[in-house]
């Protein structure tokens, strides 16, 4: 008789459940699913897209975050896909005069020993609140490092997608050209996890931004540094623990390449 | 898991629709009946159920052992259906938590074990109750402590296991596995009072 109360637990659910029948066809609930996951697969390819890169989820928010009003409608979000690596900076930059039709500055390797790991061309579409392509454009992604990895990207300058003035931002002045650093901190949660209240506060006031889908709870700073230079706009960014003057430092190294 | 199925989470992993769908079919049903036990509902286990296998296509870069398939589509579905329980806010539910002593029931986690050793006390009650009773009894419970039962019951997991997919510590299965029984037991009597409370009352009626 022994474990007679599990068994009898165990045979009386098993007997129920297996008794229930959905009421919907499990083909037409397939297709459903199907439609779902077209509805919300573009995402998703700019996230992973981004994901590749760093912890990139987040640049997704970030630039979100500095776009400006636009002529056609308002971007409120941006998709990005790519399918093609390239293993070397110099392969990189063959790929972004021909996807690009630019030749954007990407070092092999900076002082501070950070060399060039991979890199590829995304193809990056912002789209307005019903999914409306508005703005279109390829840009070029640099990864350096393998432990402290900072990432620089490189786009032909859209007009659409122009940077607000931020008083957050510190801002320096090399060779003319004015770079732009920032320091922004993110709460990455769980996909479904609730924020905790005065997370959610410091959302609102613009301090803080989240970022759902992420294995486990972390706090990090991501530090950014941008410039414009001959028609080409560049972000070098970090979810690591460089300090922004290493950015800083790494920048000018940038502007500095003939 | 079969090697067969092995090969298809890989795919699936792999990006392949083909295998997703193959996946679904050979799964669909039991996590509508997992999603049904922990609402009682069939339009939100609807609900629960795409959404899961939305989640699953979506996010299988987040699935880095294909061997986790299955308790890996639990634990979305797990989540996915006490998110949809936590909004419905407005929903009155009666919930029998509050008539166990919380302290007492951690140190009786271990209890189980013991309890599973002989008939013990839930094993006498469920032979006298119906099935009707019984569903009305596991309806009555916390959606935690249905969740419990059900991953422990229905799909055999163990209280390890069981933790991995709610995000709990064992112990707090454990605990949570016991009580679910003790609340299962206590609403059983309850209703067999009341049952035989009006019996009595149509006799002298």
């Amino acid at each position: 008789m022994a474990r007679t109360s599990e068994e009898q637990l165990k045979r009386f659910i098993n007997t129920e459940l297996d008794s229930i029948t959905p009421d919907m066809d499990e083909e037409l609930r397939l297709l459903e699913i199907h439609k779902k996951l077209n509805k919300r697969s573009d995402f998703m390819k700019f996230r992973k897209n981004k994901l590749a890169a760093v912890f990139t989820a987040m640049l997704v928010i970030t630039v979100l975050g500095t776009v400006t009003a636009v002529a056609a409608g308002k971007i409120t979000g941006f998709i990005s896909t790519s399918d093609e690596n390239a293993h070397s900076s110099a392969e990189l930059r063959e790929l972004s005069k021909t996807q690009m039709q630019a030749s954007p500055k990407i070092p092999d390797n900076f002082s501070n020993g950070m060399s060039f790991v991979n890199g590829y061309i995304a193809q990056v579409k912002g789209v307005d609140d019903d999914n409306n392509q508005v703005i279109t454009y390829s840009e070029a992604y640099a990864n350096y490092g393998s432990d402290q990895k900072v990432t620089l990207t490189s786009n032909v300058h859209q007009d659409l997608v122009s940077e607000d003035s931020d008083p957050s931002g510190q801002y320096e002045v090399y060779q003319g050209i004015t770079l732009t650093a920032r320091e922004e901190p993110y709460l990455f949660l769980p996909e479904g996890k609730e924020p905790a209240e005065e997370d959610k506060k410091l959302e609102e006031e613009g301090k803080l931004t989240i970022s759902y889908g992420s294995g486990q709870e972390e706090r990090k700073l991501f530090r950014t540094v941008s410039w414009s230079e001959n028609g080409i706009d560049y972000l070098l960014f970090t979810f690591s623990d460089k300090e922004l003057n290493s950015l800083t430092a790494m920048a000018k190294e940038v502007i500095d390449m003939k | 898991m079969n090697e067969e199925k092995k090969a298809l989470v890989e795919l699936m992993l792999g990006g392949s629709e083909a295998a997703f769908d193959e996946l679904y079919r050979s799964s669909s049903k039991k996590l509508y009946r997992m999603a049904y036990f922990i609402t009682g509902n069939r339009s939100d286990s609807e609900d629960i159920l795409q959404e899961t296998f939305v989640k699953c296509f979506l996010h299988r870069d987040k699935l880095r052992e294909p061997e986790r398939f299955e308790s890996w589509l639990y634990q979305i579905l797990v989540r996915t259906a006490w998110r949809l329980e936590k909004r419905k806010k407005n929903r009155s539910e009666l919930s029998f938590e509050g008539i166990l002593d919380q302290e007492k029931d951690h140190v009786r986690a271990d209890w189980i074990e013991e309890d599973e050793k002989g008939k013990g006390p839930l094993g006498a009650v469920l032979e006298a109750e119906t099935a009707g009773q019984i569903r009305e009894a596991l309806k009555k419970l916390d959606v935690k402590y249905r969740t419990v039962i059900l991953l422990y019951y229905y799909n055999e997991l163990s209280t390890k296991e069981i933790a991995r997919v709610t995000g709990t510590m064992e112990g707090t299965v454990k605990s949570r596995l016991f009580k679910a029984r003790k609340l299962l037991k206590g609403i059983l009597e309850a209703e067999d009072i009341v049952e035989r409370e009006k019996e009595r009352g149509i006799c002298h009626g």
